[in-house]
């Protein structure tokens, strides 16, 4: 039987062909639908499974491993730079193992499209000695991550699979097994030697870890040398690498060669870039005048090549050390490796305009948000974070964004950095959502209250995870599978982390907004101030409930009142105003279609042009 | 076996993803081999955004210079930033009221002008894919585009809806 999936949905499904009943997850583009794709089709194969989207992705990571822990399989998924805050409990699980079987989907992004980093996460794997899997399409993908399971429970280790962006947002045909039935029930054996394990019995665990891994390297299962390649006699003069989506990527290119160019090459798949097959590399180096690696994002098998002399790859330039690959890039990278002797030339410096940057979307509550903060605060300095917010660098509101829970961190460092001589302390205020808030901001806030930090701390309240497709957050109760929790109250928490001055205000009443923040920047400068709470509470309108409750006005510009300055679009830049076509005064139009009809942008017109009817 | 390379261009939005969707059901209803990429992320909130859909024996969804079959343009101002992409003899259909210097006029659909015409605004993906779906180089037929609403509605007034935004595109020729 086949269906139509999505890579990330293909992933979900190879865990329920394995067995696999536990996913813990934090959502993360590219690899936020699979948490979902896993619950939906558990259920609809009746299948007792649990999975949870955790606050953050150390969490995820550290729950999966329990599951694992008790002889069941799991699986932790998150993006690439989630692997990053989940680095203690993954490098770690690496040296106690698993009884069951443990996957660790980790999504990476080159380019990168929706991330801070181009980070590859097979050399995490590498540092936390971990294998890992490196799928090339969609449906080897749903192959791979049911092979990481068996090889996880196999060894007793944590598996990596490795999809990049191309993969998880490619959709295919995909051929199906049957899901798993099987339901193993939990068995907990005390081994607090192992599972507790002090340093000394840590080295003794690091050794046998290496032993492992000795064992997987000499696996003839992974030895890509053996690929279709003695049929060639005599070997071709160049030999290809590649793993992942670049294999893909270099198949379909050297597939579309004419037959007297493509007969240069021989291409050799990877499916385990880590550990490496330890003979495969050397094979390959004696068969070959020259090896190209093709990778993505970096040279993780072109380290473990050895002979540097005859490789070509990221590490000597053949293949540019940064930004996602795409047909022209290996293109390039061919010719410049087989001395581009007959290489089809190819118009490949077609150099197309810039395409339009991405906004908040019309009547996003950001969009005031923001609007109301540069008025109250001025000169501020915005220390801002991770999520569609971050788009508030379009309206001159955002001034730093790190990584994720950074915007308290970074607010009270600016505070601390300014107040050390005693200068003049600008205002100064931490942008966070309310999904990021929880992820990290938490520690970041009592860390800042400690520390005497002062500064306004703007909790954009959308009631959701938006960015990345509307998860549900701790405040909202709402869990992954559709069941109701406890709903956590933001005051609360932030009560609990000692801030004493706490307002919550309707971000579309934006002089309301903008009085209640000069009220909270006042205070961090009173005697007995300290960090002064705004929640800006409005949900997102990609929630159809949230859209519903919207006042959906006619809002529309007077043509004789509207003097084209501008200012509406640069400093408010909703999608719907739009400079009218051909309009030699440069006025502008509310587009029908795109608005929604909050008529926030009446308030903002200086000539009052913007009216509702 | 169909052996086609099609792109599509518009913004986040405005159905690009929906699209790509709808033709790779198209590909598996008729029994083809296919892989598509869509955009996700930052680049829905409005942005500049591409789909790609490869049917017939490939293993990546990416397509180059120079290589699209057929270019699908549902907002006017991507055209001139996807262009290089169609091969030489390739077809490019494009959304757009305004003429276009280098393309024919029975390549131009106002398709936003008509779907907003017919109370349907937010189908504008579908009208014009009605329209697309009876040009020489679109991989499928119109029934088969039809079959495909079909299957993937996930309601019967989504469906109705759907069925008559392509319907409508379909009469534009």
């Amino acid at each position: 039987m086949q269906q139509v999936m999505l890579g990330n949905e293909a992933m979900a499904r190879g865990l329920l062909e394995k067995g696999c009943s536990f996913t813990y997850a934090y959502p993360g583009t590219p690899s936020s639908e699979i948490l979902p794709a896993f619950i939906q089709q558990g259920r609809e194969h009746g299948i007792a499974i649990h999975a949870h989207w955790s606050v953050n992705e150390k969490i995820a990571l550290e729950s999966a491993f329990t599951a694992a822990m008790t002889g069941m399989r799991s699986a932790a998924v998150m993006k690439q730079v989630g692997l990053n805050v989940a680095a203690d409990a993954f490098l770690s699980s690496a040296y106690l193992g698993v009884t069951g079987g443990l996957v660790v989907i980790s999504a990476d992004d080159p380019g990168p499209n929706s991330s801070q980093t181009e980070q590859d996460s097979r050399m995490f794997a590498m540092l936390a000695k971990v294998p890992v899997f490196d799928p090339a399409t969609p449906q080897e993908a749903s192959v791979f991550a049911g092979r990481a399971l068996d090889l996880s429970a196999k060894l007793g280790l944590p598996v990596m699979l490795r999809p990049t962006a191309t993969l998880c947002h490619a959709r295919q045909n995909i051929s199906l097994k049957a899901i798993s039935q099987e339901q193993s029930r939990p068995e907990f054996i005390r081994q607090p030697q192992r599972w507790a394990a002090t340093p000394k019995h840590r080295f003794k665990l690091h050794q046998q870890l290496n032993r492992k891994l000795l064992e997987l390297a000499a696996d003839p299962r992974f030895d890509f040398a053996t690929e279709g390649a003695t049929k060639q006699t005599p070997p071709t003069p160049y030999g290809i690498i590649a793993s992942g989506c670049a294999w893909a990527l270099t198949s379909d290119l050297l597939n579309a060669l004419p037959n007297d160019e493509s007969r240069q090459f021989t291409l050799y798949k990877v499916d385990l870039p880590y550990p490496l097959h330890k003979n495969a590399g050397r094979t390959l180096l004696e068969r070959h005048e020259k090896l190209l690696v093709i990778e993505e994002s970096m040279p993780v098998i072109e380290y473990q090549m050895g002979d540097q002399q005859k490789i070509c790859g990221r590490l000597d330039g053949t293949i540019p050390d940064a930004g996602a690959l795409n047909p022209e890039i290996l293109f390039t990278a061919l010719k410049h490796f087989s001395g581009a002797k007959n290489l089809l030339t190819k118009n490949d410096d077609a150099a197309a305009p810039p395409g339009k940057r991405p906004s908040l979307c019309p009547g996003c509550p950001h969009r005031s948000s923001f609007y109301a903060l540069k008025k109250a605060l001025p000169k501020g300095i915005y220390a801002g974070d991770i999520g569609c917010y971050t788009l508030g660098i379009n309206l001159n509101a955002l001034d730093s964004c790190l990584c994720m829970g950074a915007s308290i961190s970074q607010a009270g460092s600016f505070y601390q950095t300014f107040a050390r001589r005693g200068d003049s302390i600008p205002p100064i205020a931490a942008i966070i959502g309310d999904s990021t808030f929880f992820h990290s901001g938490i520690p970041a806030l009592v860390n800042a209250r400690w520390e005497g930090s002062r500064f306004v701390l703007f909790l954009l309240d959308n009631s959701t995870t938006a960015m990345t497709g509307n998860q549900p957050t701790p405040a909202a109760g709402l869990r992954a599978d559709g069941s109701q929790g406890p709903a956590l109250k933001l005051e609360t928490l932030l009560q609990g982390c000692g801030i004493e001055k706490i307002e919550v205000v309707d971000p579309y009443r934006q002089s309301e907004l903008t009085d209640k923040l000069k009220e909270a920047w006042q205070y961090t400068q009173a005697p007995d101030g300290g960090i002064a709470a705004v929640i800006a509470r409005r949900g997102c309108l990609m929630i159809p409930a949230e859209r519903k409750l919207l006042p959906t006005l006619q809002v529309t510009i007077a043509d004789d009142e509207c003097t084209g300055c501008g200012y509406c679009i640069k400093a408010f830049e909703c999608p719907a105003l739009m400079v009218k076509a051909e309009d030699p005064e440069n006025r502008v139009m509310i587009d029908q279609v795109t608005c929604v009809g909050c008529g926030q942008c009446v308030t903002i017109c200086p000539h009052e042009a913007i009216k509702i009817i | 076996m169909t052996d086609c390379k099609l792109m599509i261009a518009g913004l986040g939005g405005q159905g690009v993803v929906f699209l790509s969707r709808l033709i790779s059901q198209a590909a598996l209803l008729a029994g083809d081999d296919f892989i598509t990429y869509e955009s996700h992320g930052m680049a829905m909130r409005g942005g500049s955004v591409t789909s790609q859909v490869k049917i017939g024996n490939y293993n990546s969804p990416l397509i180059g210079h120079d290589s699209a079959d057929i270019l699908l343009v549902l907002a006017a101002g991507e055209y001139e930033r996807n262009r290089h992409f169609v091969r030489p003899g390739g077809t490019c259909l494009v959304n757009s009221k305004q003429a276009l210097a280098d393309l024919p006029p029975e390549c131009l659909l106002k398709a936003t002008t008509i779907a907003v015409d017919n109370n349907l605004p937010k189908a504008v993906n579908l009208v014009f894919s009605g329209w697309a779906a009876q040009h020489q180089a679109f991989p499928y037929s119109f029934e088969l585009m039809q079959e495909a609403v079909k299957t993937m509605a996930v309601s019967p007034a989504i469906e109705t809806a759907n069925l008559k935004a392509l319907e409508i595109g379909r009469q534009q020729t």
